[in-house]
């Protein structure tokens, strides 16, 4: 042994342990090798035509749609429910924030099944919506959109929560002071200090949005053209055609890393 | 203009029951230890948190008064507010920080830009209008911070400790920065701080509160002369005791005996005054006019340039001030055995 100061032991000791790095390794081959097989798999001489197959086509627009409106409605209800969650005292909030983070870890199927109890024909709303408004959510489009709606939200909510709870609130009294009445304070001062949680948000919801599968195929089943996104579509094809299956997850990842780049720089830390 | 405000807020464990007015040209220094509710007061006054009970007035427009529930909002009082770490919009240039206030109240984009560029210019930073409050000193900060309030030219400014975030290089530079700043400013402000050294720079008034009460308040020659508390006392660094007087002896609860001229004939509960200037120091037992001499130990120095406070535990404790030069001469430690006298016509005393 060599116990010299500045010999191997002192070396050793700052040398991160090696049960650590195996593991790491282990879990970075784990989310490594998937994309690899991917990759190997994939079928690069017909890729074109498979991509460019009506079908896939749709599929992919809709899929696009879908999360895009999906994610639209995570802003647009979202960024005031998360307001209240984050700075009105009521009864009850806590059992509010609880039920709105619900969908995040409910098994999706789940959350497919009671969005039909809720707005299917015969569901509690559903039937109103039907007798009243004449709108069919079941086996829509309007469907897959709520579904996808329902399972992102979440995401959107206490991501922009957890940024109006860090902002201090005295930013919006400094403003109060100079004149600004409550709509100037939170659009000239609380929205662009959260913009980064917002866009963070967005893009977690719209992640989810667009690989969302079990609630969508519970709630609104799978229509080609109507509702069947492409996970539907994935799913379907992988037992007749994999070669379109994994054409069609390789257009997805190639959509998920384009925005995940896209937004690296400006608004996440990755 | 003049402001009138009777407060009364309780908050968690504060109960602010504070009367303070300030009038035009008048800066009035709220000065009070930590937690004393110096804050509040200010939001308050700002309409930042409305009172539970009182009024508060400014030119005789009421802006809180839960008892006729009337209520100005923040945004329609016209007080200008000077937070402590200025929260300057992180998001905002500058000067679109200064502009703010002028945008909120209806200006032309370009127009507010113009007046905003204008007061940063007016305030030397010119050349910093772009820089984003990040990238400002503590100085510059509280330049936009002020310029940001004043270019509003609102009826009252409210500043909240405006000198704590400041490293003590630049607090004496900035402190004089502000002086200037304030005497410039037409209208009544209120400057609230922990610090005395801030309230001697700043202060036409001093207010000093404690627990959410005002101890005393009044000019600072008037505090120095007629301390009502030790808190206070410390405060303006003067020596304080309260005993009972009769004829020329007050007796303290720890038994000491100081001599006075009781000229006005109070008796009963009275304080006694000793400037620390009017101690003298000696190695030897005086044998001088003075009718007060105590026999005690040193127990602290604390240098002030060329002064130092010398602090003497002579059955009282007492604090003298003499010269760096009297301090040498006379050899003075901590632990060194001197006698200190006053004389009888040095205590100014007056009841409780």
């Amino acid at each position: 042994m060599n116990d010299r100061p500045g010999g191997r032991r002192r070396l050793e000791a700052r040398r991160p342990p090696a049960v650590a790095i195996a593991l790491a390794a282990v879990a970075l081959v784990f989310f490594v090798l998937p994309l690899v097989g991917m990759l190997i798999r994939a079928p690069w001489s017909d890729l074109g035509d498979q991509l460019t197959e009506p079908a896939t086509r749709d599929a992919f627009r809709l899929s696009l749609e879908c999360s895009l409106a999906a994610t639209m409605l995570a802003i647009i209800f979202g960024t005031p429910l998360a307001w209240v969650l984050a700075r009105v005292e009521f009864p009850g909030r806590r059992l509010a924030r609880a039920c709105v983070l619900l969908p995040m870890i409910l098994p999706p199927v789940v959350g497919g099944v009671a969005l039909f109890l809720a707005f299917g024909r015969r569901g509690v709303m559903g039937q109103y919506l039907d007798d009243w408004f004449g709108i069919r959510l079941p086996f829509t489009t309007g469907g897959a959109i709520v579904a996808e709606t329902f399972v992102s939200m979440p995401f959107f909510v206490i991501t922009v929560e957890a940024a109006l709870r860090g902002l201090d609130e005295r930013y919006e009294d400094a403003a109060a002071t100079l004149g600004a009445r409550r709509w100037t304070r939170f659009r000239r001062v609380t929205l662009p200090m959260i913009a980064p949680s917002l866009v963070a948000g967005a893009a977690l919801a719209w992640a989810r949005a667009i690989g969302e599968f079990g609630a969508t195929i519970t709630f609104a089943g799978n229509l080609a053209g109507k509702t069947q996104t492409m996970p539907l579509a994935i799913f379907l094809a992988f037992e007749t055609r994999p070669e379109a299956a994994i054409a069609l997850s390789l257009a997805l990842v190639a959509v998920s890393l384009a925005v995940l780049v896209s937004l690296r720089d400006h608004w996440l830390r990755v | 203009m003049t402001l009138h405000a009777q407060v009364r807020v309780s908050l968690g464990h504060l109960n602010l029951e504070v009367d303070i007015t300030a009038a035009n040209g008048e800066t009035v220094v709220v000065l009070g230890p930590n937690g004393a509710g110096k804050t509040t007061l200010l939001r308050a006054i700002a309409g930042l948190i409305p009172i539970d009970a009182g009024q508060i007035t400014l030119d005789g427009t009421v802006l809180d008064e839960p008892g006729t529930d009337t209520w100005v909002a923040t945004e329609d009082r016209s007080i200008g507010f000077v937070f402590q770490d200025y929260l300057l919009f992180p998001h905002l240039s500058a000067l679109e920080n200064v502009a703010f206030g002028l945008r909120s109240h209806g200006q032309s984009r370009r127009s507010a830009r113009e007046a905003a560029r204008e007061r940063l210019v007016g305030v030397g930073l010119g050349d910093h209008a772009d820089a984003r409050p990040g990238a400002l000193s503590g100085g510059q900060s509280q330049r936009v911070a002020l310029a940001r309030a004043l270019v509003l030219e609102p009826r009252l400014l409210l500043l909240d400790e405006p000198l704590a975030a400041l490293d003590a290089t630049t607090r004496v530079e900035v402190r004089r920065e502000l002086r200037r700043e304030l005497d410039r400013f037409a209208g009544a402000r209120i400057v609230v701080t922990h610090d005395p050294i801030d309230a001697l720079a700043l202060a036409t008034r001093v207010v000093i509160i404690e627990h959410g009460q005002v101890q005393q308040s009044g000019t600072l020659d008037e505090l120095r002369a007629r301390p009502r508390s030790r808190f206070i006392a410390d405060l303006v660094g003067v020596n304080l005791y309260r005993g009972t007087l009769a004829d020329d002896r007050l007796h303290t609860a720890d038994g000491a005996e100081l001599v006075v001229v009781n000229d006005d004939d109070i008796r009963g509960d009275a304080f006694a005054v000793i400037h620390p200037e009017a101690v003298v120091v000696h190695r030897e037992e005086p044998a001088g006019s003075a009718r007060n001499a105590w026999r005690g130990t040193i127990t602290d120095i604390d240098d002030q340039g060329r002064r130092s406070r010398v602090l003497v535990d002579a059955g009282i404790p007492i604090t003298a001030e003499i010269t760096q030069a009297a301090k040498s001469t006379l050899d003075l430690r901590v632990g060194s055995e001197v006698w200190v006298s006053v004389k009888a016509t040095e205590i100014a005393t007056y009841p409780v």
